[in-house]
């Protein structure tokens, strides 16, 4: 800690190799008790029948048998928890990117007006959304519907997705953006053939934090399905965990099944929201 | 806020060039395209935000039961709702709870979010690709951290059994109502903090080298340079990351539910919780609403005194 971060010569007194290497093996040692319980979860998943008292902390016989219970009723779960996912990433990047690139040009007051409407709304809390979905849905008939819970899981993403994206686009460099004006393309062919390959690594962002919103969620999951087969990844576990016979294997099975599509995206995509978190932290 | 530092590195910030933006005149065709294309946006709003939260008003004045499904019908209560909350022992504790939660994680998170940042963003071998690891706890789902938690936290869990070998008192965290809040903090402690490390790391990268080599030579130490260089240019970073970790952390229900469900005998109840519970296990939406719309009251009242705060920022930068 009594180093200032920085990157080469402004990082203070050079460190000698041993030096380095003494950060890499505390770094080693932080990310091991960080990510233990990690550890954990995988760990206890390829033991099926122990219990807390006699599991073992790395598996003497590791078997495959906790995830039997995850890979017999668990996948209609994994479906519909991606295509939900899929479609409020689709729904959020279809409403946020034209109203974002829109933003980003207007002059008006609507722009300052519709930034603190962004704001407040990602202030609503979800279970007071929950709430009124669950009555509306039920009088529209949308419940244990995809469609229904894409729209639920979007209003997280959209307000979130329209921010970062604005953002990015208010740095485009505006000559670039004009010229499209002298090839005579208005402003949706500016948008479709200019501004939107420039933004690749905003909306790369935008969608995969829209699609961790909506895999991650457990709430809208759970109010607004009430039919098995309909429950999402995160639904499948809570029932999991609540019913008394399972084993702790086949829960963590189902956790760690649950947990993997996120990671693959995140990693899958780190270089372009590498690039993008910047500014999304920034906004 | 108001040194010379800060003045320096605000260039930085993605900032449109102001007056070409206004210098175009955007021809009134182009603008009404424009709008037109916010008109998505503008419906979804209208629908899954203006009107639910219009409806959530609505609920928190009406005696709206499972019954109301079938007639349709929900009778007027008036304020019989808030009323009903309001006299009830419950609702100071979930908010003692709910605000205890938020500003113990939001500062835990944002000190040792700061010094793991810092910690990581040296040079060392492994130094790129090892914070990427740490992400991980923030890429698993709330229910799949408190199922871990729940698990490793019971009495004769994985941390009794550290506790144990180390000569520690050990406890069923979880079940004490002593230790149960607690244990929930630091459960959303561990889920979030990995995103602070990130975004934090992200923006110490961006601090100046210039600026740290000019400092240095001007002999300015170590704890110099964090103070009046390297915070000053994440500055607007941390600001940003406080707001969005308060009005997230305030809204707390899953991890919550997972955890403990509000109990030991109420003890770790949040407003979220108590209002998903009283639609979803007591199917009393009048309930339900009104304490959402107390938990809307507090969250709207941490943007007041955000916007407040940032307003006089800028008021004082100008």
């Amino acid at each position: 800690m009594s180093r200032a971060p920085g990157r080469a010569t402004a990082r203070g007194p050079r460190r000698g190799r041993a030096g380095r290497i003494l950060l890499t093996v505390l770094s080693v040692a932080i990310l091991l008790v960080y990510l233990f319980p990690v550890f954990w979860m995988l760990s206890a998943s390829l033991q099926p029948g122990v219990t807390s008292a006699n599991i073992d902390w790395i598996p003497a016989a590791p078997s495959l048998d906790g995830y039997s219970t995850v890979f017999e009723d668990g996948l209609e779960s994994l479906q519909v928890s991606i295509i939900v996912s899929a479609g409020s990433v689709l729904l959020s990047l279809f409403v946020a990117i034209p109203a974002a690139y829109a933003l980003s040009r207007l002059t008006s007051r609507i722009v300052d007006v519709a930034l603190v409407l962004l704001l407040l709304a990602q202030m609503i809390p979800s279970v007071v959304l929950a709430n009124s979905f669950y009555a509306m849905f039920n009088f529209w008939g949308v419940l244990n519907t995809y469609a229904g819970l894409i729209i639920a899981n979007s209003t997280a993403g959209i307000p979130f997705a329209i921010i970062v994206l604005r953002a990015f686009m208010l740095r485009l460099d505006h000559d670039v953006v004009e010229a499209g004006k002298l090839d005579g393309l208005g402003p949706l062919g500016s948008l479709v053939r200019i501004v939107l390959p420039l933004s690749r690594n905003a909306v790369i962002t935008a969608g995969v934090f829209t699609f961790l919103f909506s895999w991650g969620d457990l709430l809208f999951g759970l109010t607004l399905v009430t039919q098995d087969q309909m429950y999402p990844m995160t639904v499948f576990v809570y029932a999991l965990t609540s019913s008394q016979v399972t084993s702790w294997a086949a829960v963590m099975a189902a956790s760690l099944v649950a947990s993997l599509p996120a990671l693959l995206v995140v990693f899958a995509a780190q270089r372009y929201v590498k690039a993008g978190i910047a500014v999304g932290g920034g906004r | 806020m108001t040194t010379s530092a800060t003045r320096a590195t605000t260039p930085r910030r993605p900032e449109p060039t102001r007056s070409g933006r206004r210098g175009l005149s955007l021809s009134g065709r182009t603008k009404a395209e424009l709008v037109g294309f916010l008109v998505p946006a503008i419906v979804f709003f209208a629908l899954c935000f203006v009107f639910p939260l219009g409806y959530g008003v609505y609920m928190s004045t009406t005696d709206f039961t499972t019954g109301t499904f079938f007639t349709g019908e929900a009778p007027f209560v008036g304020l019989d709702n808030f009323v009903h909350i309001f006299s009830s022992p419950l609702l100071g504790k979930a908010i003692v709870n709910t605000l205890l939660i938020t500003i113990v994680s939001v500062t835990v998170e944002l000190v040792v979010g700061f010094a793991l940042a810092l910690h990581f963003n040296r040079r060392f071998p492994g130094s790129r690709w090892l914070p990427m690891l740490l992400l991980i706890p923030w890429l698993l789902p709330a229910v799949v951290v408190g199922t871990i938690w729940k698990w490793l936290l019971s009495g004769d869990g994985a941390v009794n059994d550290v506790l144990h070998a180390i000569g520690l008192p050990t406890n069923a965290w979880l079940a004490d109502p002593a230790t149960a809040l607690w244990a929930v903090i630091a459960v959303s402690i561990w889920g979030a903090l990995p995103y602070w490390v990130t975004i934090l790391g992200a923006a110490l990268k961006q601090v100046p080298d210039d600026q740290l080599e000019a400092a240095q030579l001007d002999g300015a130490g170590a704890w110099k340079r964090l103070v009046y260089i390297v915070v000053p240019s994440v500055w607007p970073v941390i600001s940003v990351l406080v707001v969005m970790s308060i009005v997230y952390t305030l809204l707390i229900v899953d991890l919550v539910l997972v955890l403990t469900q509000g109990g030991p005998a109420d003890n770790t109840v949040t407003l979220g919780l108590l209002s998903y519970r009283s639609a979803f296990q007591l199917f009393e939406f009048g309930d339900a609403g009104a304490y959402g719309m107390v938990l809307l009251v507090i969250s709207l009242g941490f943007a007041g005194v955000y916007t407040w705060l940032s307003r006089r920022g800028e008021r004082r930068q100008s």
